[in-house]
């Protein structure tokens, strides 16, 4: 598979920047080496990936549906484990085992948090303000703490006059919008979203491609699977593309990708007629 | 099968409460240990599925309704113990929430389907189920069998809880205090109804629920079937012979038939012919009760049975058995549909080469129906039917034509011809049972909504804090239990109004709320107890006189009616009161601090948001349905079609859901142990609400006692 990657053939290599990519080469955070997995041990999901994830960077996963993003998403938060492969993140290996250590498990869920496709999954409490200080309230945060926390969220997203609404009376871009708040309480380092503007109205949309560029500049990293392409330099400054036998085909700045139509078309994620936007 | 508040002495609720808090308490812990924490939203996820399933009212004959609970579903899937959970949990939704079974007669009714219903159900399915494979066809027979014992024995037990009532409590002069039905009369009643209609809807949920799972999701079986061998080992191992429909249908027929004599057994003589010294009661009090026997009789009477009076005092235990004859062959036509349909899924079976003919034919295969079951969500409505005939008729050849996207078929792309040409959308029919259940599910969400925003209003109970409120309400219940006069009764009613006025519930609202239900429920039941058929005693208003002796309204039989009425009404107001002006976190706060098991108040709260995303899931998967059905339909059929065919797929669906839902809390933290954010502090006023409530009831029952019987 390495002969299909274009760059970062090794885990953890130095960034090298690329043209417009404007990247920060920090240190890697999270890595993956050869990690594969599969459904059921029937369906696989993932096959032979290697990506490493380096501090401060915007990371977009791009595929066609089913090509194993969101299970990646979901390995990365240490929710689901690699048939295959190893899983380092913050230096230590995540295995099942790893995470019923105490201490390790809420190091790391402290400092990742995951933003699910599906907000109905995330909203499970009472309240939107339970909700939202459902997450440090179980990493072990003060009261009078997860309070202030959650006051300031909400002021930060517009959400405070949802506070006491119950989730399921909300919309799609409310429940949304309380999704990610009850990810931010916790305050991670490093931001998992899957597929986070899909399904949300234009304005929406916007709002919330400029909140997460809000939150690299505030030193977090960042990494997204989205379909949206013509958002794309907006949200990442890296792309990875999977192809459709679960393997990473390419690896780039999202010009270099955007650029490359016959990939894209290989990997089943445009059409033929599907007008890519123009690199800018 | 709900018991409200007042039917049940208080002494009969504490016995309930006796049995059903230990049992309850020992499953929250028994479920730490059996069912994975991994499995909580799952089990959260069940319970609201048992709540909607009860919300399914299914129409029976004698005016009443009869529904499924779901428990024994639970049983089979995660064990007994979360089965109690699950159900418990839903009950007390109904009770908190909907005023749908009292609060004191929770413990009674969680011990008949939170704790006899999963048990027996779940030891009918260890029995018949044995050792055979997961996905093997006895362990759906068992299944079904198991929902349709374990709801029966519910009901038997509701049954003889009402049906001692009047004989242990009345007033000196022989007028029931409570349910005015003697044992005669509500078990047959009770089982009537759970025999045929409420019986069956278990059944097939219970079997058809797990014969999806056989093929959809067998891990989430093996949850609680350790040991049990797969499909894999099946095949090489134990692959049974293929088990006829045939035969598995006269097992379930006999299976039924052997259990029937149960209902005979029933304590207090019910069918006086199995305890001669009860025969009097019996022959004097059954030809009152199952109105809808009565209408039946003429039916029977007529047709098959005309030799026999049905409703006289020769032979009541006739009904009891004609009625279960009925149910098991009932029953056993419809295992014998579901067994054959597993079958024909099978590759190249001789029916399946059948249905395909027939289906060529252009005939509409009514069997289809209980095929989405076993499909993929998407494919779930798609009739077979449809797909076959009509891609089969086009030539390959002509499938790709000019302007048309390559590869869309002809036949997509013209009119369909079958659509009357004037556009006209034929007669209107009325809206089955499951439109009217959805339309209630979209009014039980405004209630929601609206009691949340009597709850933000600035009156008097918003101020209290909910543990006070709580127990206040206990008290109050109790007291309203243990009044035999009603005067007193009225007065405690207009206190519930003062107050409710002085908490801005608006008046109209509450007395609709309450006065809805009671004649509806409580005035149609007790009408006629107030007659000397079933409440002997002093004639007051004779109507027709039977063997010489003057039949009619008696004094007893006036003045049970009027302590049950007013009774039932006090306690909902009470319950109703106490619910709308506390916002639904600060209630789960309340019962946490009362002592409540983590365990269940995490499930309550969890399963409160999923009853409203299993609605909307219902809904939709029943509107996507109803958008492709044309033509003229038998509707209710259809109706109950799709709820038997969609169970299985909803449960599938939701159970995904529950496992991102777990995966989501995991991502944030959550190690089994919920940490919650509110702290419950007790304020001197909280005293004042609680002391006042206590004085008032002590008040009421003193002066009460004082008043005499």
């Amino acid at each position: 598979m390495s002969s299909a990657v274009d760059q970062y053939a090794s885990p953890g290599s130095v960034h090298t920047g690329e043209p417009g990519a404007g990247l920060v080469a920090g240190a890697v955070l999270l890595d993956c080496a050869g990690v594969s997995y599969s459904y059921l041990d029937r369906y696989p999901a993932l096959v032979g990936v290697d990506l490493s994830v380096h501090k401060g960077e915007r990371l977009a996963l791009l595929g066609a549906n089913g090509c194993g993003k969101s299970t990646l998403l979901k390995l990365l938060d240490g929710l689901v484990f690699p048939s295959a492969g190893s899983y380092t993140a913050f230096g230590q290996q995540i295995t099942e085992d790893a995470l019923e250590d105490e201490q390790l498990v809420k190091g790391f869920r402290s400092r990742i948090g995951f933003v699910f496709q599906n907000s109905d999954a995330q909203v499970f409490s009472p309240t939107v303000r339970e909700e939202i200080a459902f997450g440090p309230l179980q990493l072990g945060l003060e009261r009078d703490e997860v309070h202030a926390r959650v006051h300031d969220v909400l002021a930060m997203l517009g959400i405070a006059d949802l506070a006491d609404r119950a989730p399921f009376q909300l919309s799609g871009g409310q429940k949304k919008k309380v999704a990610i708040a009850s990810v931010l309480t916790m305050n991670p380092e490093v931001l998992l979203f899957d597929e986070p503007t899909a399904a949300l109205d234009p304005r929406t949309q916007l709002w919330l491609t400029e909140l997460i560029g809000q939150l690299a500049a505030a030193g977090k990293t960042i990494v997204l699977a989205t379909h949206d392409l013509d958002a794309l330099d907006r949200v990442a400054d890296r792309c990875v593309v999977f192809g459709e036998d679960h393997r990473i085909v390419a690896d780039g700045a999202p010009a270099g990708i955007l650029g490359r139509r016959d990939l894209l078309l290989h990997v089943n994620l445009i059409h033929e007629r599907t007008a890519l936007p123009t690199s800018g | 099968m709900h018991i409200p508040d007042g039917y049940l002495s208080p002494q009969t609720c504490v016995a309930g409460f006796v049995v059903a808090v230990p049992v309850v308490a020992l499953a929250a812990s028994q479920v730490k240990k059996v069912v994975k924490t991994r499995q909580a939203p799952t089990l959260a996820l069940l319970s609201a599925v048992c709540f909607l399933v009860m919300m399914f009212n299914v129409p029976i004959p004698d005016g009443t309704t009869a529904h499924a609970v779901g428990g024994a579903l639970v049983a089979v899937l995660l064990g007994p113990w979360a089965a109690v959970i699950a159900v418990s949990v839903a009950l007390a939704f109904q009770a908190l929430l909907f005023g749908d079974g009292g609060v004191l007669a929770y413990g009674a009714n969680a011990v008949n389907m939170a704790v006899v219903l999963p048990f027996l159900a779940y030891g009918v399915y260890r029995l018949v189920a044995g050792r055979s494979a997961l996905t093997s066809g006895r362990r759906m027979i068992a299944a079904a069998v198991a929902g349709y014992a374990g709801i029966n024995a519910a009901a038997l037990m509701t049954g003889v809880e009402l049906g001692i009532q009047p004989d242990l409590f009345h007033t000196a002069s022989g007028a029931p205090l409570y349910s005015p039905y003697h044992l005669s009369q509500t078990i047959p009643a009770m089982l009537l109804a759970h025999l045929t209609v409420a019986g069956l809807a278990e059944a097939i949920l219970t079997g058809g629920v797990l014969a999806y799972l056989q093929r959809a999701n067998v891990p989430l079986l093996r949850v609680n079937h350790p040991g049990i061998p797969g499909p894999d080992q099946a095949d090489a191992a134990t692959k049974p012979r293929r088990v006829r429909p045939i035969a598995v249908a006269l097992g379930a027929v006999v299976v039924m038939a052997l259990l029937t004599p149960l209902g005979l057994l029933a304590p207090g003589g019910a069918f006086g012919e199995d305890a001669p010294g009860d025969l009097n009661l019996a022959d004097l009090r059954l030809s009152a009760i199952p109105s809808g026997l009565n209408r039946y009789h003429g039916i029977w009477q007529h047709a098959i049975f005309s030799g026999y009076d049905f409703t006289g005092d020769q032979h009541p235990w006739l009904g009891y058995l004609v009625s279960a004859v009925v149910g098991v062959l009932v029953v056993g036509l419809v295992v014998f549909g579901v067994a054959i349909h597993p079958v024909r899924r099978g590759p190249l079976s001789w029916r399946a080469h059948r249905a395909a003919r027939r289906d060529r034919g252009g005939h509409l295969v009514a069997a289809t129906a209980i095929a989405p079951a076993t499909a993929t969500p998407l494919s779930a409505a798609i009739p077979p039917s449809a797909a076959i005939p009509l891609s089969a008729a086009i030539p390959p050849s002509a499938a790709s034509s000019s302007p048309a996207p390559a590869g869309t078929p002809r036949w997509l792309l013209r009119g369909e011809l079958a659509m009357c040409p004037c556009g006209c959308i034929g007669k209107r029919t009325k809206a089955s049972f499951v439109d009217r259940t959805l339309t209630g599910g979209a009014g039980l969400l405004r209630q929601v909504m609206f009691s949340d925003d009597v709850a933000a209003r600035p009156g008097l109970l918003q101020r209290a804090d909910p543990r006070a409120k709580l127990l206040a309400m206990l008290a109050l219940l109790v007291g309203a239990a243990l009044l035999h006069n009603i005067p007193v009764l009225l007065l405690m009613y207009a206190g519930t109004l003062a107050v409710a006025a002085a908490s801005r519930v608006p008046i109209g609202f509450f007395v609709k709320r309450v006065w809805l239900f009671v004649p509806i429920f409580t005035g149609i039941v007790v009408l006629p107890a107030t007659l000397s058929i079933v409440t002997p005693g002093h004639v007051l208003l004779p109507l027709w006189h039977w063997h010489g002796q003057p039949q009619g309204f008696t004094s007893q039989g006036l003045t049970s009616a009027g302590l049950i009425i007013s009774r039932v009404a006090v306690s909902i107001s009470l319950v109703v009161l106490v619910t709308i002006t506390t916002a639904w976190t600060r209630l789960l706060a309340g019962l946490r601090v009362l002592g409540v098991p983590r365990m269940f108040l995490l499930i309550i709260g969890m399963s409160y948001r999923y009853i409203f995303h299993l609605l909307s899931t219902v809904e939709d998967m029943y509107l996507a349905r109803k958008a492709r059905t044309v033509g003229k339909t038998a509707h209710d059929a259809t109706a109950r079609r799709f709820l038997g065919a969609s169970a299985g797929v909803l449960v599938g669906k939701s159970h995904q859901l529950s496992e991102e839902v777990h995966q989501a809390m995991v991502a944030r933290g959550y190690r089994g142990n919920p940490v919650v954010l509110e702290r419950l502090r007790w304020r001197v006023t909280d005293a004042l609400f609680l002391v006042t409530p206590l004085a008032c009831t002590v008040l009421a029952v003193g002066g009460d006692r004082v008043l005499g019987r």
